[in-house]
């Protein structure tokens, strides 16, 4: 019973807080360090649309 | 003597201090939202009141509040039961990324969603082809409720758990009371009140949820425009007055979430 809270309480943080957090920073970095720095300095411009 | 009447204006000017800061940061911000609402009378306050659009947001709000709310009780209790009771790898760590939501700015927690669960993304491609519907529509909004909120009822429940008393566990288990009875009979009574406050707190901080929600619901009149969002779209539209009519409802419904919370902490602390 132990191990299944224990379970549980990993499921939760890691699918409601730990997962978002890592697929906004692969995000961020999804066309590498140049498109990374794009975005920073505001010369990225939407070209998926 | 001089002591004396120097401690009374120490003492007269720390409270003054203190006073013309509550008024300036709470009173008078509060108050010229009232004002603003009935700016034009009666007759118009109450006509951007029930304007249907203004009532569906406000109902909404409400509904998906109340479900991130139960959401957040049952796990929030599991959590901080976990995290207090067990000692397991990576605890710490877990411990730590509970206040992540109130580290982060909320619309990047919008945007984390986005991201996550959004059209081109795995889980939003799966969920598309399953015929369920989460970013743009109801269960985005709660998703973004639960995580804005998560720390509240966790953070709430945990110092109630290490104050509990051992001895008054083991001598439940001493009569022979089972696991599950001495939880319910036991301690689930001492985590009750953290629960609630954390639970009001919670539930008043999805009501007023806007920078997550505003990236993630779609926002459509009357089927997924939150209160919040709707006071914005009247600020927009250069309705002032209607912004802060439907915005004195979630005010007074703060007001009376946040005086409930502070009688329950009242009876705790005289306990």
């Amino acid at each position: 019973m132990r191990r299944l809270w224990i379970a549980l309480t990993y499921a939760v943080i890691v699918l409601l807080l730990a997962v978002p957090l890592v697929k906004i920073f692969s995000g961020a970095w999804a066309d590498g360090w140049s498109g990374f720095i794009e975005g920073l300095t505001g010369r990225k411009r939407c070209t998926r649309l | 003597m001089n002591v004396r009447l120097n401690s009374r204006w120490w003492s007269f000017g720390f409270r003054s201090a203190i006073m013309l800061y509550f008024v300036i940061l709470i009173v008078l911000p509060i108050t010229g939202i009232y004002v603003q609402s009935f700016s034009l009378g009666l007759r118009p306050f109450w006509d951007s009141v029930s304007n249907p659009l203004a009532w569906k947001a406000v109902l909404l709000t409400l509904k998906l509040a109340v479900i991130a709310t139960i959401l957040n009780m049952a796990l929030g209790t599991m959590v901080g039961w976990v995290l207090v009771r067990y000692r397991f790898p990576g605890r710490r760590l877990l411990n730590s990324l509970v206040d992540l939501p109130f580290a982060l700015p909320t619309a990047v927690t919008g945007l984390m969603i986005l991201l996550l669960l959004g059209p081109g993304s795995f889980v939003g491609e799966w969920a598309g082809k399953a015929g369920i519907d989460i970013v743009f529509h109801e269960p985005a909004i709660v998703i973004a409720m639960l995580f804005v909120t998560f720390p509240f009822v966790i953070r709430a429940v945990q110092p109630l758990l290490e104050e509990i008393d051992a001895s008054e566990e083991e001598a439940a288990y001493t009569l022979g009371a089972s696991k599950a009875r001495t939880f319910f009979r036991v301690i689930f009574p001492s985590m009750l009140p953290g629960i609630l406050s954390g639970a009001m707190l919670a539930f008043s901080r999805a009501l007023a949820e806007f920078g997550a929600v505003v990236l993630i619901a779609g926002n459509i009149p009357g089927k997924t425009l939150v209160a919040s969002v709707y006071i914005f779209g009247e600020i927009e539209s250069d309705n002032p007055q209607g912004a802060a009519a439907v915005s004195i409802i979630l005010l007074t419904l703060s007001f009376a979430i946040l005086w409930i919370v502070n009688y329950v902490q009242g009876r705790r602390t005289n306990r």
